[in-house]
């Protein structure tokens, strides 16, 4: 009787962890393991709790997008395409959002993002970039994108995560601006139609302009493993983290960080994995 | 207007009808999948990742032979205009119902029983002949992944235009009303795993599409028969 | 240029690289296209003494030519730039052009820019055998390629890879000793050429003029007649001002308001009535600015000295189109599908001609349309008129309706398309094109079959057609109805006032009388003498009203219908067949309901009194005008009935007499109708319209019985009757019929409708009787449109109906196939007590309103009807030539109307002008060597069907006697009003 329960129980939670396909499930020895060392500032990897692992960034990758960058962690693989799109609507003063983000977890990363596997976590990064990115301060060429009454760019970054290695957010900021920044938006000239409207019409062969991203924000989150504050966590550190907070910030002359984003529960995040 | 063949018999971008664009390819691109690969046939960028064998879901497994789950997507900045979603729509469930299908033929499914094996491909630029790219970087995800198979299955796309088969158009040969036929076949044989028509063709022009795409394939092969030997010095443990 | 990796080894490709450009979509979306390029090495330069290409085969270029010129002392090819190709390019025909080589770039450039020069590129080099022309692949060169991104525009980027090209070819081809030359087309071009090095350039005058041979001065004449080089604004047409502005304008009086009505005769003219009296301004050629024919424009009046009249000449497109050039055509036609890549709009056309200045004397009122108030456009009927180009996506559509203008849409089927009658709508007119463009809604059916031909005359004429729907089956009473008999009551005792009954008339020897083949029986007579010596006559209409209830569906549908109409093979019925052809049909021996005006009338045809009621009613015989006839005429028949109708005849004789006195006009109609042969649905003949005596019978007492109804429905209703008026028309309309009668000798007067009926009366030749059908037709034409109104809205003088001459009318006699006549005995029912009156017909709005819409459908049913007819004529035309006679109805500056009597045909016979023709518009003649014809004249002409344009099969008049060479165009001109009965 009893071991045909344990072997139901035992049954359910094997099915349990199956349903989740835990690649990463770490036993508590090494979660202890990682969250001591972080509390006495040596990581699994060799690094500090401040320290960040190798950035490379790549840009101009796709040649079919007006930008795109790619952006490398060790381990975190993202692409991030910008197209920008000349929309005619009614009150381009009326139109705000801009730049717009959307993110897509490509299966490639892990099977757990196969069909809408990823969706919840993609909205999310999504969502802190929109919230980062609709500012004044940080897009000083805002009311440049509008080109007429009628008519206004619109930017659109699309980010895919190829890998998923940990510190997304951070990648995708960077990924952002570096794709941003080597956006080439047409110029155009306005010619007066109809009913004091205006139509567009491109400039010369291929003249652009660049967006000034001086001003675009980096997210950076700081992560609570055990007492320690850790940045750029890896996929194993990230199991074991309580909490994170994201911050974004927006660099000029005066250092003046902006508070965006909004505290992520341990729970979460670890369902996430 | 630019006509797909020109009058002086050449394609929009120098090719002769019967040649086929570069092919770029990388084995072993993720360490996170069991195998990936990287394919670029002129400028259609493709990413590939295999994932398995691995118990499949108790919905889906079957006791004799393995599973095969594919994802096909698309990402949207790959093409011209800005896509909305990336999957899910019609097209692409048909190619990842075709790619299923395909590689049922192709795998050893027989050696896994009760397991599934995962194919997912992320198209980053999109530049025509989009099924068959995808079959030949899943060809190579699966070599890279170690996946038994029975031979390499290379694709190629085929239209027809003027009474002249054009070989792996790119995205401005393919048209709403060019016929095209996309046609893989299993090692250099002519042996077809997988045939997909968009539009229509006279049936009295198929023999000559055939002949054409399988002669094709089999350039084609020769391209991801080269790219695995180079891999393989690398990858395996040569003692 | 950072070339790519080359991993796949290929025959002749030696480099890859990646070209980026931006390019604007039709949308409106600006797109970023990166394309591959793969430069080869394997192209052949095409001269036959290359060694190194001669493996590739191919080779045309040889033949010697080093002393053809002064300039160029040894061999050499000759290299056009793209601009003298596009200018000149009829000069390359000559023989001493012997070595061309066109470069790829130019090529594309030259078929982007002008199709005409491209089809003659083409021809030259591929179509025609010749080793006079070879194309040089530098595009895909790799060593002359030059991208776009080293450039600033696309010209400096050509020009860049001309020069490329020559330096490579002078590299290339320095063993043979033959020499490449650059000829360009302006000086400044030749100029850059030889500051970077390249001496053998050359403008193409300069070349020409150099050339050794003699024949080198018509290539000269032939250049300076090209010289005018078309600049193209790339704005054509003034903007449109905003809401506001026009709004404003037409508040101060600088702008008018009207409806922009396009002329028939010449698609270049066009006329807005300004206001309430008619005043109409004139608009020509450019002026149109955008303005589609039926749209609410704003226009504003021209300065004086740009006033102008119009041209009197009879300009269509399609005459326009068979009679110019094939390259000028093709030009028109398939102005260059553009390709999207090239940035800037690529709309060639010489712009619109300039009307000639009229003289100042008879210039009028001019306009131009400053701003659109409110845009009419429906989806248009019609045939697609594909590209030249193999394989454009860009294609003009050619509506039916011949006011509207050409449609450019964009199709890819455009094969599948081209024999088919598609539907087209309208989407915008850009400033900076010349045609409207629209989008492609759906196909009819195939071109000539005749449902889909049917079904684009109702579409086209906005004839609602569709089956019946549920809701209004549901609204019909039972098959086997039966009439209710509660309410009956003899006829003695029928008093004024009743309400609610119904007069039991079913012994009373009521006929109907109706042409043959007629299922919609909706009036019948009856005539009998009664005990005080008088006559009683009657009219019984089928009461259409109790069965089509105010607020039923199947009234609802008959309200948008308004009307049945009649084309040859079919009939599209307001009401459904149970009621039209059965229940409300007046059949013999049945009972039915109808409504009857009863008069008591001296034998004088004075009326002592009139009575209205409801009835119920037996129709003895339903018979046709022909055996009515007999009847009447058999002396044999002394039956009831058979006296009946003969008082009925005697009577309406007098009542006949009666109104021509009063100055009733009576006109011909120029229309026939077809005899159809109901298995195939095709014409057999042409009807014989001969009159007899019941025709003026039953059309006295259906006069008699409308004017009665209107004069009791005034008098109860005076502000919200619905009754029919015929305005008189203004003298200057009656212009052409009293020209043409004057030629003749005949005087016409057109002081009163008496007056003008007696003149007409007078006016005859006895040796042509057709002359004065010809001229009453002729006035037909001048009269205004009979019309629907509500009494109470214009002053009471104006009710007159001028060509009855009567000063009160309205429509009565017919509820089963017109809406007007089911108004009228909702009326009239009420002001009897026979039935409430339903409240939206109190109401002076509404009648309003109605009226409006069925004067519409009125006149789309009678067009409707027409151009079935003309249908008919072109399937009875098939295979048929015959020769006819026919008379001449006008002259025109540049042709004359001819009118064939026998099958209603018109149609313009375009002269060709000769030194020894000479046409004058305004004497209205045409004198060719020694024979003069003049209007109204009889002249013999063959018809027959045309079928050289498939898609648009028309009847060709050729005149045979007297003989002047011309050309005819079927021609609609009945802009007949034609007066309302």
């Amino acid at each position: 009787m009893q071991t045909q329960a344990v072997e139901t129980e035992r049954r359910m939670i094997r099915d349990a962890e199956k349903e989740t396909d835990m690649e990463n499930r770490l036993s508590d020895g090494e979660k202890v393991f990682i969250i001591s060392g972080a509390e006495a500032d040596y990581r699994v990897d060799g690094r500090r709790c401040e320290d960040f692992r190798n950035i490379m960034v790549e840009s101009g990758v796709i040649d079919t997008t007006d930008g795109s960058a790619r952006v490398r962690f060790a381990t975190t693989d993202l692409l991030v395409g910008v197209k920008c799109e000349l929309q005619s609507v009614e009150n381009s003063a009326a139109v705000q959002d801009r730049i717009r983000f959307s993110v897509d977890c490509s299966a490639n990363a892990t099977p757990q993002f196969e069909g809408k596997g990823g969706n919840e976590f993609a909205d999310e990064i999504a969502c802190a970039l929109r919230t980062a990115y609709s500012n004044d301060y940080v897009v000083p060429d805002f009311e440049k994108l509008a080109v007429s009454p009628s008519h206004v760019w619109i930017l659109h970054v699309d980010i895919v995560i190829l890998q998923y290695g940990g510190s997304i957010i951070e990648a995708a900021s960077i990924g952002a601006i570096a794709a941003l920044t080597d956006t080439n938006i047409c110029e155009v000239e306005t010619k007066p139609a109809d009913e004091n409207r205006v139509t567009v019409e491109m400039s010369e062969m291929g003249k652009v302009w660049n967006l000034d991203t001086t001003r675009f924000p980096v997210i950076v989150s700081v992560n609570k493993l055990g007492k320690a504050n850790v940045v750029d966590c890896s996929l194993n550190e990230e199991t074991c983290i309580r909490s994170a907070v994201c911050f974004g910030f927006s660099f000029s002359n005066k250092m003046k960080p902006q508070n965006l984003y909004q505290v992520v529960q341990f729970d979460e995040l670890s369902r996430l994995m | 207007m630019m006509s797909i063949i020109s009058e002086h018999g050449y394609r929009i971008d120098g090719r002769l009808p019967h040649q086929i664009r570069n092919i770029n390819c990388r084995l072993g691109v993720y360490p996170q999948a069991e195998g990936s690969s990287y394919i670029e046939q002129g400028n259609t960028k493709i990413l590939c990742a295999v994932y398995g064998p691995h118990e499949a879901k108790r919905s889906k497994q079957l006791q004799d032979r393995c599973v095969i789950n594919c994802q096909y997507s698309v990402a949207t900045f790959s093409g011209l205009e800005r896509k909305n979603r990336p999957r899910g729509d019609r097209k692409a469930n048909e190619f990842t119902r075709l790619l299923e299908k395909t590689f049922e033929s192709a795998i050893m499914i027989n050696a896994f029983p009760g397991s599934q094996i995962d194919i997912f491909c992320e198209v980053v630029q999109n530049d025509g002949s989009l099924l068959a790219a995808c079959v030949n970087a899943a060809t190579l995800a699966l070599c890279d992944a170690g996946i038994p198979m029975k031979a390499l299955v290379s694709a190629s796309a085929c239209g027809f235009v003027d009474s002249k088969c054009l070989v792996d158009l790119s995205n401005r040969e393919e048209t709403d009303l060019t016929p095209r036929m996309t046609v893989a076949t299993l090692g250099n044989t002519s042996q077809i795993v997988l045939i997909e028509l968009e539009n229509r063709l006279h049936s009295n022009h198929l023999p000559q599409v055939l002949a054409q795409s399988t002669k094709t394939c089999a350039d084609v092969f020769e391209c991801l028969h080269a790219a695995v030997r180079a891999h393989l010095p690398g990858s395996v443990a040569i003692f | 240029m950072a070339t790519l990796e080359l991993n796949v080894k290929q025959s002749g490709i030696v480099n890859r690289i990646i070209t980026k450009t931006y390019f604007k979509t039709r949308a409106g979306k600006i797109n970023k296209r990166a394309a591959e390029r793969y430069l080869r090495d394997d192209l052949p330069c095409g001269l036959k003494a290359c060694d190194e290409c001669r493996k590739y085969g191919k080779e045309r270029l040889g033949a010697k030519n080093s002393d053809i010129n002064s300039l160029i002392p040894s061999n050499h090819v000759v290299i056009a730039d793209a601009s003298v190709w596009i200018r000149f390019y009829d000069i390359f025909e000559s023989e001493l052009f012997g070595n061309v080589l066109i470069t790829q770039g130019i090529w594309e450039y030259v078929k982007a820019k002008s199709i005409s020069a491209y089809k003659k590129m083409n021809g030259l080099t591929y179509e025609t055998p010749s080793d006079r022309f070879s194309v040089f692949m530098t595009e895909f060169h790799h060593e002359i390629y030059v991208p776009p991104e080293e450039c600033v525009s696309e010209s400096e980027r050509q020009e860049k890879c001309l020069l490329s090209a020559g330096n490579y070819l002078l590299k290339h081809w320095k063993r043979t000793g033959w020499i490449p030359v650059i000829l360009c087309g302006e000086e400044g071009e030749r100029d850059r050429f030889r500051q970077k090095g390249f001496e053998q350039a050359y403008t193409v005058k300069e070349y020409v003029n150099d050339l050794k041979d003699a024949k080198r001065q018509e290539l000269l004449d032939k250049m300076a007649a090209y010289d005018s080089s078309s600049t193209t604004d790339k704005l054509i047409y003034e903007e449109h001002l905003s809401h506001d502005q026009i709004m404003q304008g037409i508040a101060t009086g600088k702008f008018r308001r009207g409806t922009f009505s396009v002329s028939r005769e010449n698609y270049r003219e066009a006329n807005v009535i300004v206001d309430e009296d008619l005043n109409t301004w004139f608009i020509t050629g450019i002026h149109f600015n955008r303005a589609v024919h039926g749209d609410i424009v704003a226009v504003e009046l021209l300065p004086r000295t740009e006033w102008t009249a119009p041209e009197k000449m009879i300009r269509l497109r399609d005459v326009e189109e068979l009679t110019t050039t094939a390259d000028a055509i093709v030009d028109e036609l398939n102005e260059d599908d553009e390709d999207s890549e090239t940035a800037t709009n690529a709309d060639v056309d010489e712009g619109e001609p300039k009307a000639k200045k009229m003289k100042k004397s008879i210039a009028i009122p001019t306009a131009k349309v400053v701003g659109i108030i409110k845009r009419n456009w429906r989806p248009y009927c019609g045939i697609l008129m594909p590209s030249a180009l193999k394989g454009a996506r860009r294609h003009l559509f050619c509506p039916t309706e011949r006011v509207i203008p050409r449609i450019r849409i964009e199709t890819e089927q455009a094969e599948i398309l081209a024999h088919q009658r598609i539907v087209v709508c309208i989407d915008r007119c850009p400033r900076d094109s010349k045609y409207p463009l629209g989008h492609y809604v759906k196909t009819i059916g195939a071109l000539g079959d005749r449902d889909t031909e049917n079904e684009v005359l109702l579409l086209e004429h906005d004839v609602p057609h569709a089956p019946f729907s549920d809701a209004v089956i549901d609204c019909l009473p039972p098959e086997d109805w039966k009439p209710d008999m509660s309410n009956v009551i003899k006829q003695d005792q029928w008093k004024p006032k009743m309400t609610g009954v119904r007069v039991d008339l079913r012994e009373l020897n009521i006929c109907s009388v109706d042409p043959l083949g007629c299922t919609d029986i909706d009036d019948a007579l009856h005539c009998r003498e009664t005990e005080d010596g008088y006559l009683e006559c009657g009219v019984h209409i089928a009461d259409v009203t109790h069965f089509v209830r105010p607020g039923m569906a199947m009234d609802d549908e008959a309200v948008m219908r308004s009307t049945t109409v009649y084309l040859c093979d079919r009939r599209i019925d307001m009401l459904p067949a149970r009621l039209s052809s059965n229940l409300c049909s007046l059949r013999g021996n049945e009972e039915r309901y109808a409504f009857s005006v009863v008069w008591k009338m001296t034998r004088e045809a004075e009326i002592i009194d009139t009575r209205f009621h409801k009835s119920l009613i037996c129709s003895k015989a339903a018979l046709t005008y022909e055996r009515a006839q007999e009847i009447i005429d058999d002396q044999g028949m002394i039956d009831e009935l058979a006296q009946s109708l003969r008082r009925l005849n005697d009577m309406s004789k007098l009542l006949k007499h009666k109104r021509t006195a009063n100055g009733a006009l009576t006109l011909a109609s120029s229309e026939i109708r077809f005899e159809m042969d109901w298995e195939t649905k095709t014409p057999k003949g042409v009807q014989n319209k001969a009159h007899i005596d019941t025709h003026s019978m039953v059309e006295e007492f259906m006069l008699l019985a409308n004017i009665s109804v209107a004069e009791k429905i005034l008098s109860e209703y005076p502000d919200c009757a619905l009754l029919r008026r015929h305005p008189i028309p203004a003298p200057v309309s009656y212009k052409p019929v009293i020209e043409a009668a004057k030629k003749r000798g005949y005087e016409l007067s057109i002081e009163s409708g008496k007056a003008l009926a007696d003149s007409l009366d007078r006016a005859t030749d006895k040796g042509n009787p057709m002359v004065n059908r010809l001229l009453r037709m002729l006035t037909t034409r001048c009269m205004t449109q009979a019309l629907y109104f509500s009494a109470g809205t214009i002053p009471v003088e104006n009710y007159m109906h001028f060509g009855l001459a009567t000063p009160i009318y309205t429509h009565f006699t017919s509820p089963i196939r017109r809406y007007a006549d089911v108004v009228v005995h909702r009326l009239l029912a009420a002001s009897i007590g026979a039935d409430e009156i339903p409240s939206g017909l109190l109401n002076q709005n509404n009648v309003k309103k109605l009226s409006v819409n069925m004067n519409y459908r009125h006149k789309q049913a009678q067009y409707a009807g027409r151009a079935s007819v003309q249908l008919n004529v072109l399937t009875f035309f098939k295979g048929r030539v015959e020769k006819v006679e026919g008379f001449i109805m006008g002259v025109r500056s540049n042709g004359i109307q001819i009118f064939v009597p026998t099958y209603g045909v018109e149609s313009v016979i375009v002269i060709k002008p000769s030194p020894d023709t000479v046409i004058d518009a305004e004497n209205g003649f045409v004198k060719a060597g020694k024979t003069t014809i003049n209007e109204l004249d009889r002249v013999t002409v063959q018809i027959r069907l045309d079928e050289t344009n498939v898609q648009r099969p028309r009847i060709r008049l050729d005149l045979i006697e007297p003989y002047i060479e011309g050309l005819s165009v079927d021609f609609d001109l009945s802009t007949e009003q034609g007066i309302g009965k």
